[in-house]
Order: C-alpha cells, then sequence, then structure tokens
C-alpha cells in the first residue's frame, strides 16, 4: 500500500467523524472482513462490541456495518476456525479486517482417540487421509479408499459385489475367533464387529457346534457415503488406540464427515459408470465340450474293457446322428461349431455390461455463527452380474456453533436407507444350494436356459437351477436404515478448562426378505416355494463426559484429558418362514400366503460398557513428547470374575530436528523418534457367553411334543478379552523443506488369553467351552513415503507404501495343534492351527504323477482310497503312505501401494497401484473344474487331461497317448480320486500375489475466465478401475476370499464374484 | 445458557446413577437363577433329560459288536470291541452323549435339591432324574467298566479319576432304591416318562447283571475279562438272583402285561403303529410328523418309500442269526423281512421312479449269492444302475405310515424295557437259584407260546443247558433291540456265541470267518479326546480286568 493511499483513507475517515461530533456519539462503522490465506472475503463472521452482546455478521461479499456508542470501543470479530480478533475502533469509521486461519489449522491437525492433535505433536503411529486427495475415484465404500495409500492396513476386498464384503487388517490378525476388523469410530460413535447378515435357510452349516456361515455377509460399511467423509485416521499403535481399551486391540479407523465451510457452497456432482467382468473362465466352448464328452465315453468305456468297434456300434455322445427308435437328432461338434445346434455360454448369460450412477448434492456454510454442512447422497451400483445391483439413500449434517459465552456445540446426523439386491455367488457350498458362479462354471453348456435339469453331485442326482435362473428369479434382498446422530457440547468453564459432554444414539434397522419361487427346482426342494423374512434392530446409545485441561508455563505444554462414557446396545431380531405357496405371485411379501409354516424365531440382547479414561500429553519446548493414557472397561460380556480391564499405554517422542544442534543442517526439515508401548483388549465375544443357559429339549410323548429345558451352555465365570501388548518404534523424516517426508515403523504385538472354542473333556458332558487359551505374535515393518517431486507449472506428487507383517502361533494353551475350520465338507480342514507356525498355512497332498500301468498301481501310496489306471497317485511319506505337506500359506510376504499425481494447469493426472506379494490362494472351485467327470471344465486342464492310446481291433492305434499330466479324460477318472481325498492337493493351491493398477485417472478443473459468473468451480474426470491386475491366478479376481473376514482360512477361492473393470465419468460443480 | 449447564449437569448425575455392577441379564433365554422355581420348572427339566437318551449311536455299537446284528456302513461293523480304536469316533459319541445324559441328571438333581419347591412335590422329579442317571450309568459301566463317575454339574476342571466299576453299580442300586418308592405311578405322567415298573425292570436287570457277569467268570476262558465282577460281586450272586427275582415279579404283576399276539407289538398292515402298547414298559418316543428318530430309519428295509431318501446307514441281521430260528417261528416270518430292488426307471420331466420290493422270508428263500450294490448314477443323457441289492431285516420298527412328505421321519420306536424281558429276567434268575422249576419254565413258556414254537417242560433240561435256551431266547425275541451283546456279554458267551460280521457289504459276498476273541473284547477303550483332557486317564487304553 502506499502513502497516498493512506491519506485518501485518513481523509475519507475525517470527513464521515465530522458530522458525527456533532452528535451524541452514535456512529457507523463499516468495513470488510477477508480472509488471509486466499484474500477472499469472508461471510458469517460475527462481529460484536467487546463487552456488549449486540452484534452484527458480514454479509455474503463479507462486509459489515455496526452502530457503536464510543469511539474508543473494541470491536470483535470472530468465525470459526479463524483467530478471533480484537480491533480498537480508536475513532475510525471504516475497519477492515484481515483474519487469520486459527493456528491450528496452519500446522496439519489430525484426530486422536477424544481430540485432536498437531501432525508434529504425535507420538504414536497414526496415519491419515484427506478425503480430497483421492476426490473423483469412485469408491463403494470408504476402505477402497485406503487399500494401498496407508501402510500396515491391508485392505481385501473379498467378494466384488456390489455391496460385496471387505476385510480391513490393521498390522495382522491379533485373534482366531474373536474378529480382526478395527473398532471404527465414526465421529465420536464407536462401532465394533464386523460384515454380518441375517441368516437366511441356507446360511449356515457344519456339524454341531461347528455352523459357520456358508454365504458371503455384505459389507457393513457400505452404510457411509464416501462423498460426506473429510478425512479418515487410522490408528495402529499401541500408543494411539488404548484410549479405546477392550475394543484397540485391532486397531482404530477415525471417521470425520465433513463441516460446515467458511463461504456458503453449494457442491453437486455426479458420476456415471459402465461395469464390465473383469475377466472369465477360459471355460470350453460348447464344440470342445462335446468332442470332451465324446473322448471321455470312448477312453472310458475302452479302459473298462469295450472294443473301439463295440464302443462305436453302441453309439457315441454327440454323434450327429438320428436315432432309430425315435428319429430325435443327435448334435456333432462340428453342429454346435457351426450354431446348427443350440448352446449356451453361461458366462456370457450372467454377466453384463452394467451402469452405475451416483448422485451427490451439499449445501455447506455459516451463517450467524453456525456452520453447517446438508449433504444428500443417490447411489445406484449395479454389478457385472446380472440381477445384483446396490442402493444407497443417504443423508448426512453437521451443524455447529456458540451456544453461548465458552460453549460450543456440534451436532452430527447421519441417515441412511440402502437395499442391496444379491444374487448368490460366493456360497461355500456345493449341490443344489451352491452359488450362481459355481453353476456358471459347472453347468453343461449344451443345455438352455429354463431347461429343468439334474446336477450330479457326489454321485447323487440333484435337482438344479440353470444359473440365469438361479439369478434372475430369487429375491434376496437386504435393507438397512440407518439415523446416527451425535450432539457434543463443549463449555470453557475457565481459561482453558473445557467440560466436554455428549450424547449420541444409533439405530439400525435390518431386514431380509428371500423368495424361492415354485417354478425353480430350489423352490420345489423347499417345499413348492418358499419364502423367508429375517429382522434385526439395534438401538446404541452412548454418553461422553469428558475434562480437558491445557496448561503452559513457559517451555512446558501440558494437556490433560479424563473422563467416564457409558455404552449400551440393545438388540432384538426375528425371523420367519413359510412355504408351499399356491403361486409365485406374492412372493415374500406375504408369508402368509405359505402354507407351511416353520417355527418363527426371535431374540433380545443387550450389552452394556462402562469406561473410565484418562490421557496426558507433555510437550517440552517442542522436542520432548510424552503421552500416557489409562483406560479402564466394564462389560457385561466379560465374565463375573473378570468384568473390568485395564489398558494402559506410554509413549515418547523426540523431534531431533528441534535440538540446537540439529539447526544447521537445512536439508532435515524434521526428524522424529517414536517410541511406545501400551495394552489393549478385544472383547469380540457375543454377549451372555459367559453364562450358564438352559435350552429347549422337547421330547414327545403321547404324540405331541412337550418342551423340556436342560442346561445347555456351561458358564465361564472366568471369560475374558483378548490382551495384545504392544510395542512400537517409528521415525518421521522431512526432507528439503518437507518435499519429501518419510515415516518408518517397527512394532511386536503379542496377544494373550485369546479366545477360543475349547472341546470339553467328554465325560464332564459338555461338548465345547469359550475360553481364553493360549497365544499369538504379529511384527512387521510399515514405510510411508510421499514426495513433492516437480513443484512448479507441472507438479508431480508421489507417495508409496510398503509394509509386512509376519504372524506366529506361540501357544494353544498346551495342545500343538488345533484341526482349525473345516471347508468344502466336515472332514477337510485344510488350514491347521500350528504353535510355532503362522496362520494361514495350506495342507494337502502332492500329486507324484498319474498311474498309467499296473506297475504304477503297485508302486502307489498304501492309502491312497482308489487305485485304478489314470489316477493320481501322491507323494510318499518313509512308510509308503500319502504325505501330508505344507502346500502354501496365504498371508501375503509384503504388500504395497504407490500413487502418483501430475497436474499441469487445469489438468491433472493420477494412478493408483496396490498389491499384495507372495501369498497363496486355495482355489477350492478347482476341485470341481479338475475332476474330468465329463462336467465343464477350463481349457488348460482339459488339455492337461491323459488320453491313453486307443487302438481297433486290428490293431491301429485310433487315438494316440497325448502323455497327459492330469489324471485319465474318463467318466469318472478325476473324481473318484479326488472326491474321496479329505485335502487340497497341490493343484488347487495357486500363487495369489497381485498388483493391481486399481485407478488411473484424469481430471480437469475448468478454467476461472471460462467459467460462468454463477458457478465457482467446475471439475470433470475420467477414470478406469482396475485396468490391469498383474497376477498368475486362474480364477477371476485374486483377492476374493469365501471366508471374508475369518482370519484362520482367508484366501480361499469358491466362485468368487467376478472383480469388475469400471469406466468413470464424473463432473464436479460448485456454486 | 445458564439453563444449558444446568442441564448438562443433570445429564451427568442421570447417568452417573447407572449401576457399574455390569452383571447381564438374561432376555431371550432361561438361565438358571431364573428356573426350578416351580413344579411346571421341574417338571420340564425332567422331560429335557430324555432327547439325551434315545441316540442311535449306541444301538450302531452294540449290534456292530453283538452276534446278530450288523451294519451296511463298514465303519460302523466290528469284529468285536477289540477292534473299536481309541480314536472310533462313534464310540467317542456314545461315550459322550451317555454322560451328556448324566451332567443333565445331575443338573436337575442338583438344582432341584436347592429349589423351594414342597420335598414332597420335588423329591419324585429327583427320583426321575436320578433314575434315568442309573440307567445312563448301566450303559456306560457294562461298556466300559471304570468310568469317571460325575454326580454334580459344577465342572472345575476336566481332571476326573475312575470310579471302580464296583463303587459305580453302587450308585446305580442306591440311586434306584431311592427313586423306586417316589417314581411315578403308571398314568400320573405319559408313558414313555421313567415310571416305578421302568425302575423296578431297570434294577432288577442291574442285579441280574451283576450276578450273571460275576458267576459267569471263568480264568481259563474269555469270560476272564468279567473279573472285576468275579471280584466285586461274587459273594452276593443268590442275593442278587434274588433280588432280581422279587423285582421282575413285581414287575409282572404291575400294570403292563406280556402281549398274546406277538405280531400286534410291531403291527401289521397299513394302519401299523408300535408306538402304543401294553408291552412296552419304557421306550424312546415319537410324534407323528412332529418328532422323530432313526430307528425305523436305519432298521427298516432300505429303498423303501417307508424309509427316507437320506437314510445312509442300514442295520440288518446276520444270515446265522436267521437261520437259527425254527423255521415256524412268528419271529422269523412274521418278524424278519428281505427286501429286493427291481430298478424300474423312467424318465419324465426328469423324475427317477425305481421300483421297490419287499418279501416275507417265507416267499423265496434267503439268497446267499445274487448280493451287489446299486449304483444309480447319471451321465450326461443316460441312467445307468447296476445289479439288485438284498437285505434281510427286522420289520420291528417298520412305520408304514410314513411318508416322504412327513419332516420328522417315520415313527417306529425303540423299547428300552418290555414285558417280555421281565419273564425272561425271571426265568434267568430262577434256573440260577433253583434250577429249570416249573416257575422258571411258565416265564419262558409264556413268551414262546405266542410265536408258534413248543413248549418246555419242568425239569426237562439241567441248569446249565437251560441257560443255553433262555439265552437263545433272549437272542431271538430281542433281535436288534439292542440286548444281545449284553446277553452274550452277561452270560459269558460272546466268543462262543457271536456269529462274526460281513465287514463289506458292496465288495465282499458272505460272512467273514468269527475271529477268536480276547478278553479285551469285552470292554472298549477310553476315547481318546477323554484321555487329552483328563489327565486320570492318560495312558490307560481301557479297564483293567487282571
Amino acid at each position: 500500500m502506499t502513502k497516498l493511499y493512506y491519506c485518501k483513507l485518513l481523509v475519507l475517515a475525517f470527513s464521515m467523524l465530522l458530522p458525527a461530533l456533532g452528535k451524541a456519539q452514535q456512529q457507523t462503522v463499516t468495513g470488510t472482513v477477508v480472509s488471509d490465506e486466499t484474500g477472499e472475503p469472508l461471510p458469517g463472521v460475527s462481529v460484536t462490541l467487546k463487552g456488549d452482546t449486540r452484534g452484527t455478521s458480514t454479509n455474503a461479499d463479507g462486509n459489515y456495518s455496526i452502530l457503536v456508542s464510543s469511539r474508543n470501543a473494541i470491536l470483535v470479530f470472530e468465525l470459526l476456525g479463524f483467530t478471533p480478533q480484537g480491533v480498537n475502533i480508536s475513532g475510525r469509521s471504516i475497519i477492515n479486517v484481515t483474519l487469520m486461519p486459527d493456528v491450528r489449522q496452519l500446522e496439519e491437525v489430525v484426530a486422536i482417540g477424544y481430540g485432536t492433535v498437531r501432525k508434529s505433536d504425535l507420538t504414536g503411529a497414526v496415519s491419515s487421509l484427506k478425503m480430497e486427495d483421492i476426490e473423483g475415484i469412485p469408491l463403494n465404500s470408504i476402505e477402497q479408499g485406503i487399500q494401498g495409500r496407508i501402510a500396515g492396513v491391508q485392505v481385501t476386498q473379498s467378494s466384488a459385489a456390489p455391496d460385496g464384503g471387505i476385510s480391513m487388517i490393521i498390522r495382522g490378525s491379533n485373534s482366531l475367533v474373536g474378529g480382526t476388523e478395527p473398532l471404527y469410530v465414526i465421529d465420536g460413535i464407536p462401532i465394533s464387529g464386523g460384515n454380518e447378515q441375517i441368516w437366511g435357510p441356507d446360511d449356515g452349516g457344519g456339524p454341531a457346534g461347528e455352523g459357520q456361515e456358508l454365504s458371503q455377509a455384505p459389507n457393513f460399511l457400505s452404510f457411509l457415503n464416501p462423498d460426506d467423509i473429510e478425512s479418515i485416521e487410522v490408528l495402529k499403535d499401541a500408543s494411539a488406540t488404548a484410549i479405546y481399551g477392550s475394543r484397540a486391540s485391532n486397531g482404530v479407523v477415525l471417521i470425520t464427515t465433513k463441516q460446515g465451510t467458511v463461504k456458503p457452497t453449494i457442491s453437486f456432482n455426479v458420476t456415471t459408470e459402465m461395469v464390465q467382468p473383469f475377466r472369465r473362465w477360459d471355460l470350453l466352448s460348447a464344440e470342445e465340450y462335446a468332442e470332451y464328452r465324446r473322448l471321455n465315453t470312448i477312453v472310458g468305456e475302452y479302459m473298462n474293457g469295450s472294443t473301439y468297434e463295440d464302443i462305436i456300434e453302441s453309439g457315441l455322445p454327440h454323434s450327429g446322428t438320428y436315432s432309430a427308435s425315435d428319429g430325435s437328432y443327435t448334435p456333432s461338434p462340428e453342429d454346435y461349431a457351426a450354431g446348427r445346434a443350440a448352446s449356451t455360454d453361461w458366462q456370457d448369460v450372467i454377466f453384463r455390461n452394467a451402469l452405475t450412477q451416483r448422485y451427490s448434492l451439499s449445501l455447506s456454510g455459516t451463517a450467524n455463527k453456525l456452520r453447517y454442512y446438508i449433504g444428500g447422497g443417490y447411489n445406484n451400483l449395479q454389478g457385472p452380474v446380472i440381477n445384483s445391483s446396490f442402493d444407497r439413500y443417504s443423508l448426512s449434517s453437521k451443524l455447529s456453533g456458540n451456544a453461548g459465552t465458552n460453549v460450543t456445540f456440534t451436532n452430527s446426523l447421519n441417515a441412511v436407507r440402502t437395499v442391496g439386491k444379491r444374487v448368490q455367488a460366493d456360497i461355500a457350498v456345493s449341490g443344489a444350494n451352491s452359488g450362481i458362479m459355481t453353476k456358471a462354471y459347472r453347468s453343461n453348456p449344451l443345455t438352455q436356459i429354463g431347461q429343468i435339469w439334474f446336477e450330479e453331485i457326489e454321485g447323487d442326482l440333484v435337482g438344479s437351477d440353470d444359473p440365469y435362473t438361479l439369478a434372475t428369479a430369487f429375491d434376496d434382498v437386504n435393507t438397512t436404515s440407518q439415523i446416527m446422530n451425535n450432539l457434543q457440547l463443549d463449555w470453557e468453564v475457565i481459561k482453558n478448562l473445557h467440560v466436554k459432554v455428549s450424547g449420541a444414539v444409533r439405530y439400525t434397522a435390518r431386514q431380509r426378505d428371500m423368495y424361492f419361487p415354485l417354478s425353480t427346482q430350489r423352490g420345489q426342494l423347499r417345499g413348492n416355494g418358499a419364502a423367508f423374512y429375517g429382522n434385526t434392530e439395534s438401538l446404541y446409545l452412548i454418553n461422553e463426559n469428558l475434562l480437558t485441561y491445557r496448561f503452559r508455563k513457559e517451555k512446558h505444554l501440558l494437556d490433560v484429558l479424563g473422563g467416564f462414557t457409558m455404552e449400551r446396545t440393545t438388540r432384538r431380531s426375528a425371523a420367519a418362514r413359510t412355504s408351499n405357496f399356491l403361486n409365485d405371485f406374492t412372493r415374500y411379501y406375504n408369508l402368509g400366503a405359505g402354507t407351511d409354516f416353520t417355527k418363527p424365531g426371535t431374540g433380545f440382547g443387550q450389552i452394556d460398557l462402562t469406561s473410565f479414561l484418562s490421557r496426558l500429553n507433555y510437550n517440552y519446548d517442542n522436542r520432548y513428547l510424552l503421552t500416557a493414557s489409562l483406560r479402564a472397561d466394564g462389560s457385561s460380556k466379560f465374565g463375573k470374575y473378570n468384568k473390568w480391564g485395564y489398558f494402559p499405554s506410554a509413549a515418547f517422542a523426540w523431534r531431533v530436528s528441534n535440538e540446537s544442534f540439529m539447526s544447521d543442517i537445512k536439508s532435515i526439515s524434521d526428524l522424529k523418534l517414536r517410541l511406545s508401548y501400551g495394552v489393549t483388549g478385544n472383547q469380540g465375544l457375543s454377549s451372555y457367553q459367559s453364562l450358564p443357559q438352559l435350552m429347549p429339549e422337547s421330547y414327545p410323548f403321547e404324540d405331541a411334543v412337550s418342551i423340556g429345558y436342560q442346561n445347555a451352555i456351561i458358564e465361564n465365570p472366568n471369560l475374558r478379552w483378548e490382551r495384545t501388548t504392544q510395542y512400537n518404534v517409528g521415525l518421521d523424516i522431512a526432507l528439503f523443506n518437507g518435499r519429501i517426508a518419510l515415516t518408518g515403523e517397527y512394532y511386536l504385538k503379542r496377544t494373550a488369553d485369546l479366545l477360543q472354542v475349547v472341546s470339553l473333556a467328554p465325560s464332564t458332558g459338555y461338548l465345547k467351552q469359550v475360553q481364553n487359551l493360549g497365544s499369538l505374535e504379529n511384527k512387521g515393518m510399515e514405510l510411508e513415503v510421499n514426495a513433492k517431486v516437480l513443484t512448479g507449472k507441472l507438479k508431480w506428487d508421489v507417495g508409496a507404501v510398503w509394509f509386512k507383517n509376519d504372524v506366529e502361533v506361540l501357544d494353544l494353551g498346551g495342545m500343538d495343534e488345533y484341526p482349525g475350520a473345516w471347508t468344502v465338507s466336515w472332514d477337510w480342514r485344510p488350514f491347521p492351527i500350528k504353535v510355532g507356525r503362522p496362520l494361514g498355512d495350506i495342507y494337502g497332498y502332492r500329486v507324484d504323477k498319474v498311474m498309467k500301468t499296473q506297475e504304477d498301481i503297485a508302486n502307489a501310496a498304501n492309502d491312497l482310497p482308489t487305485k485304478n489306471i489314470g489316477e493320481f497317485d501322491f507323494v510318499k511319506d518313509e512308510e509308503g503312505n500319502m504325505k501330508l505337506f505344507r502346500l502354501g500359506n496365504t498371508n501375503p510376504r509384503f504388500s504395497l501401494g504407490f500413487n502418483s499425481t501430475f497436474s499441469y494447469k487445469a489438468f491433472e493426472l493420477s494412478f493408483h497401484l496396490a498389491g499384495s506379494i507372495g501369498q497363496d490362494i486355495f482355489n477350492m472351485q478347482d476341485r470341481f473344474l479338475l475332476y474330468g467327470d465329463g462336467a465343464q471344465t477350463t481349457r488348460d486342464y482339459y488339455n492337461r487331461f491323459w488320453i491313453p492310446e486307443v487302438k481297433d481291433a486290428s490293431g491301429n492305434v485310433v487315438i494316440p497317448d497325448n502323455g497327459g499330466d492330469l489324471h485319465m479324460i474318463a467318466a469318472t477318472g478325476g473324481r473318484t480320486s479326488l472326491s474321496n481325498l479329505n485335502a487340497p492337493i497341490d493343484l488347487m493351491i495357486q500363487d495369489g500375489s497381485y498388483v493391481k493398477l486399481r485407478n488411473l485417472q484424469l481430471a480437469y478443473t475448468l478454467p476461472k475466465k471460462s467459467t460462468p459468473a454463477w458457478m465457482r468451480r467446475l471439475r470433470l474426470y475420467a477414470s478406469v478401475t482396475n485396468l490391469f491386475s498383474f497376477d498368475n491366478y486362474s480364477g477371476l479376481d485374486p483377492e476374493a476370499s469365501v471366508y471374508g473376514q475369518d482370519p484362520t482360512r482367508r484366501g480361499v477361492a469358491y466362485g468368487e464374484y467376478p472383480m469388475s473393470r469400471t469406466f468413470t465419468f464424473r463432473a464436479d460443480f460448485r456454486f | 445458557m445458564k439453563n444449558l449447564i444446568k442441564h448438562t449437569w443433570l445429564l451427568l448425575i442421570l447417568f452417573s446413577c447407572n449401576s457399574l455392577e455390569l452383571n447381564e441379564e438374561a432376555f431371550d433365554f432361561i438361565s438358571p437363577d431364573n428356573f426350578y422355581k416351580t413344579e411346571k420348572d421341574a417338571d420340564a427339566s425332567c422331560i429335557g433329560l430324555y432327547s439325551a437318551i434315545d441316540r442311535l449311536e449306541i444301538y450302531h455299537v452294540l449290534n456292530g459288536l453283538g452276534a446278530v446284528g450288523l451294519t451296511r456302513n463298514s465303519n460302523y461293523s466290528y469284529q468285536n470291541a477289540g477292534d473299536i480304536n481309541e480314536r472310533d469316533d462313534l464310540m467317542r459319541r456314545v461315550w459322550q452323549f451317555l454322560f451328556e445324559s448324566v451332567r443333565k441328571a445331575n443338573t436337575t438333581i442338583y438344582y432341584l435339591e436347592q429349589s423351594a419347591i414342597s420335598e414332597e412335590v420335588k423329591n419324585r422329579y429327583i427320583a426321575e432324574a436320578k433314575a434315568i442317571r442309573a440307567f445312563s450309568y448301566f450303559r456306560l459301566v457294562r461298556l466300559w467298566g471304570d468310568i469317571p463317575m460325575r454326580l454334580s454339574p459344577l465342572v472345575e476342571t476336566d481332571d476326573f479319576p475312575l470310579t471302580p466299576l464296583k463303587d459305580v453299580y453302587q450308585q446305580i442300586v442306591t440311586d434306584l432304591e431311592w427313586a423306586i418308592p417316589s417314581l411315578w405311578n403308571r398314568g400320573e405322567k405319559p408313558d414313555g416318562r421313567m415310571n416305578k415298573s421302568t425302575g423296578q425292570i431297570l434294577l432288577a436287570d442291574v442285579y441280574l447283571t451283576m450276578a450273571s457277569s460275576a458267576r459267569s467268570y471263568n480264568s481259563a476262558t474269555s469270560a476272564r475279562s468279567l473279573k472285576p465282577y468275579h471280584d466285586a460281586f461274587g459273594d452276593q450272586i443268590q442275593e442278587f438272583y434274588g433280588k432280581a427275582k422279587t423285582l421282575s415279579a413285581e414287575v409282572i404283576s404291575g400294570p403292563y402285561s406280556l402281549l398274546p399276539d406277538w405280531m400286534n407289538m410291531w403291527g401289521k398292515g397299513p394302519a401299523f403303529d408300535n408306538r402304543y402298547n401294553n408291552e412296552f414298559i419304557w421306550a424312546s418316543q415319537t410324534a407323528s410328523g412332529l418328532y422323530g428318530h432313526g430307528f425305523a430309519d436305519h432298521y427298516s428295509p432300505i429303498y423303501s418309500e417307508y424309509t427316507p431318501a437320506s437314510r445312509t446307514l442300514f442295520t440288518g441281521v446276520t444270515y446265522e442269526h436267521v437261520v437259527s430260528f425254527d423255521t415256524l417261528d412268528l419271529r422269523y416270518t412274521e418278524g424278519l423281512i428281505w427286501e429286493y430292488n427291481d430298478v424300474n426307471i423312467s424318465e419324465a420331466r426328469g423324475q427317477y421312479v425305481i421300483q421297490r420290493w419287499r418279501r416275507h422270508v417265507d416267499d423265496e428263500s434267503y439268497p446267499e449269492s445274487t448280493k451287489g450294490s446299486v449304483i444309480i448314477k447319471r451321465t450326461s443323457d443316460t441312467l445307468i444302475y447296476e445289479n439288485k441289492y438284498w437285505e434281510m431285516c427286522t420289520k420291528k420298527f417298520f412305520d408304514m405310515t410314513y411318508t416322504i412328505a412327513s419332516p420328522a421321519g417315520p415313527a417306529g420306536v425303540m423299547p428300552y424295557y418290555r414285558m417280555a424281558e421281565a419273564y425272561l429276567i425271571y426265568a434267568e434268575a430262577e434256573n440260577e437259584l433253583n434250577g429249570m422249576t416249573q416257575a422258571a419254565v411258565d416265564k419262558v413258556n409264556a413268551v414262546r407260546g405266542r410265536v408258534n414254537v413248543g413248549l418246555y417242560s419242568a425239569g426237562q433240561f439241567s441248569k446249565e443247558e437251560f441257560r443255553d435256551h433262555i439265552l437263545d431266547e433272549w437272542l431271538w425275541e430281542f433281535t436288534l433291540e439292542g440286548k444281545d451283546y449284553f446277553d452274550l456279554v452277561r452270560m459269558g458267551q460272546l466268543e462262543e456265541r457271536c456269529y462274526g460280521v460281513q465287514v463289506d457289504r458292496f465288495g465282499k459276498d458272505g460272512v467273514e470267518n468269527p475271529r477268536p476273541r480276547d478278553a479285551d473284547d469285552y470292554w472298549l477303550p477310553y476315547p481318546i479326546l477323554e484321555k487329552g483332557l483328563n489327565t486320570f486317564l492318560a495312558g490307560k487304553d481301557r479297564m483293567s480286568y487282571q
């Protein structure tokens, strides 16, 4: 500003003051308030006279006007997020003010449990993700945004369905049965648990006491609209998480939703996506399949002793001949090739290119000290498999402001309704109830849609529906309605002493509707059409009462937090089923239309959690930082002798870069060393597990059932949380004025008192009890690098994460080994849990060779279930029996992520890679593809099946030996041996390493000069998700994991929902 | 503003009043704290004891071990008890559910004893529970000998020492003698509940088992493994026979009776229902279409329209047992049935119909060689079926009212005790006490007289000869009722009378030669699961009889 300007201003001021002097001290002060950061005018700034409650606020252009009575009064300018400013009028009538953003906002602030802290003051391992950094990337659920961007967080999309389950593991699996998913805290409301669903008629199975979920539950965070989220913090080490006590062992994810902006803003975005299956199984075509069936018959009968001539004489399948009896024609492979005979590519039938739409609208701003954000969203996601979709209607709002002197409030509201239409894809059972994908690769390509047919399952004929009917005729609708509200009050009692009280409620109603039509085999098997209705309703209440105090004296800064919280969850459920319908008209809308009723079930439960928490942060001269916390959790779920658990933590950080001896080293702008220790818990128990329970034990007398009651569950008054002790060493370095930032972490976690379902001595009369027994260890390393490679006109930012985790079972309470959970069938337990070994080891047999001669049979393993020419022989142990090998492990050796953003003028080009290396997949579906019993198979296996030499009567070779390395191509060649094994074979274990190009995106912001005046910004995006996947897996998605979040058997593929490739176009409008 | 602050504190105070006890309150289930308060609770607790008794597994084991039964599933066919190893899962399940039954009875006794229900009322339910506990321990002690005898439902640890056979029997006798006066009279509770007659015949059976087992001990034969009986009760044989005789006489004069027509017990024709008749003192129970269990499924002809398609196990009888019957014996001509398949398949909209046929024995001679398996298999366009299938089985549990649509399975029931048993107990005890007296002969003749075979006259045989005939009668009368193994052991005749079993029904024809039995074969091994968890059993294979 020039001197001349000042002079003019002074003259103007005096000229305005002159008339006022004559009047009675009344004058008007006007001016404009602008932001220091952007220079833009600030609306909604409160302007008051000190010591007076009267005031005004700035208008949309940042202008204000206020009547003052004293020339020496002080005007106070206040706006949330900015440092308040007091200005002495000193007789002026025009006062223009520049507000400085709050100091704490100058430096990045991250959320930690029950508060926030400057990033530089962190003592624990906390990673942060700002949603604006991944703006425009289509996310069905927010975990997808975290994958490959935060070190130590392994995100696995276990089903690629639109609402498919996602598993998130922070620093390894700490538990066998207690759950491994982190605690989520959404705007202060803790949500623990994992994916869950209401069990339909076929979702559970297994031997008594070992029932398991057979189909995948939908993602439990799918209620969150990613567009409403501001930032995500992942708390990893115990110093950060211990404040959440008995629920923190698996890490804590803090989710903060958007809050009001300063300037009124309307934001609208629209997204359209084209979704297609990423890849398919390479199955035989109709022609090849018919050829295969012909070979199958010839070889099978020839090896059974028939002569080639007899086989031809008695007629081959797909012979291209007319039947002598009824004149019907049997099409030949050539007919199928030429399209003269009908055939079906079942993958074609059930896959599609789908169109997905997303819309978000938000209104945000500040008015009269009230900051507001109101956002609404509608997502209509369509999956690449027909008839699978997910709709989400969401509303989110956050209001914050002053409720009087020294009291501020924040109210966050989130309301959502989701409707998921599921096709039963990844169901871990074979046979009549198998999922649509399993049917897609097993179904006979020579049949057509709508043909009722039979499928041979383990030697039995089972009525079966074709994949198309299965996908389209059945209803399986999951509806969730949820409302969450959290009101927080902050009262500054005296300077720096705050009382914070909050109350929150979360109400969730889930509903599942299913219908199995009369017109389908599955509906027939259930008794002429069957309908199911299930419902759960949960109400969660929390009250938090916190006291914080900040004390600063010279170089000492002390922050103290203390408080107590109370939580209560009540939950009720109901389920009903009927069957025998007259027609398919009313479906699940009217269960009363069926005539056969199954006993309805309802349930009710309640969980209480009371906690006391405290934390102390001490900062000396910004060089030495100390954090200590203690939480006491009392949970109703624990046994009566162990109601209370105590969870301490301590951490120390040294900011080396603030030491005087570092001041000369200019290249290092920040250097911090962190050490931490802490204890956390995992209370992954359902309620009432410590109590004895009587269960109905009915028994019939005189042709009527009488209800009896007997003790069924033994009490365990000692039951308690799993206890994890974690040590962490971390190093943060920033170089060249922050252009390169690097974080490295090493951690060691020991979990003791593992929750386990333990067998009891049968003479006790009980089978099992949940006990705390055994321990395991996770240790690992994490590396995060962020660099601003180019900062000029062309900007280039890159970020990379790399992390690894090793898990080892230390103790199983005296046992050396547990059989582990079952897969395929009750005897199949390929994941035994062994002391000294990691979880996820796969055990099974190695194929030695195919037995092609009688000599091979004589030398075969003694305990081979069947010994026939053309079957597998397996590698033997010293005693000549089949040897059980460790065939692989489902844990990755390491995981990585890389993202890069170029920006030039209005353009921004970014890509993101995420991958995991070194894990194995147990490809359970290959058990069927390998059968070679005449059912559909992959081209690769088909070409490897052994075709023995076939000669005609005169000794001429009709079919030469193909030297195949898989079992014989005959009727039951492979299946007899494979279905009699109770373990996988090495052919079913595949390398699951992958690196996916998760996203490639081009964004364009309309330049200011071409933007219409009424619009503030227009930004356009085009992106492709899953453009490439670098992997060797033969199935559809290397991430697929049919047992979802179960840590003892990840990486099991079984008819997985296909990974999709998505082309996205998005426009963001801001007004 | 002031209001707001006031309300904030109010809120704080309100929440602070919330209790910190954190005790869980049961809502959708019943816990012992809110049960055992009324007679209805006591009754429900006793009703809850029955479903743990009628499990099929014990019949599979007993038929696998015994002389007359055999099962189609080779996993459950044992040459003898010595073939059952510690890892045998079926044997483990028998151990498990018998102890489950004991534990439930212990729970009922324990909580009812503490209950405020009046002594007079609750003692009757305690008596019922004690009698059921005695029944389960009686099964356990006959199979395993020394067992961990828990009498309390409180489980502090897996460890529990073995209780000697003698003490187990002592407990059984004590429980039953305490219970019998308080047990229900017939009619007070529905049939199928433990009543006075049941208690009496059970105790008679216990005394007879103790006495005969001790008597049969012979150091020179395989019956030497009955030594624990000899050591425990060798000096009380006469006394026990006397008690068995007295008790069985009380049962005979009680409210149940021997049916004059043997076939009435099992029924004929489509209206057949074996569940309700005056001879069944105590039997497993079913409710038509509501509650069934596997007896009919597993013992009736396979592939009949009266058995569920899901049946995977099948129990029939041995060839030797079939030919041991008198050809006129109704228990042979009417009681046994052979079945074969005449596969008659038609394909109509994918429906496959397989015709099954059943014939009585006298229609055609018992087929000895035409055995095989039927394999129904569908390849792409044809259905292959091979051979025919033959089985010899009993009609006792053959529920002709059963249809496939009935969800609970066939309703045929298994008698635990029926009147014929009281007659034979009496005869066996009387013969041991006084030889082939008129009283003994009358009882046997009552059983024989209704099945079209010749009668005995007093003094016709020596005591030893008559003992053998009584054993024959036990085997014929109770074919596939789970008695033969216990009868043979008690009589010390397991080695001599066991015909051996056919091991592989699919692969081999004919009957395997019976293998000489070891003395070990009288006692089952302890399950590996128990030994791994209960340190008192570690290293113990089975009951020591040396």
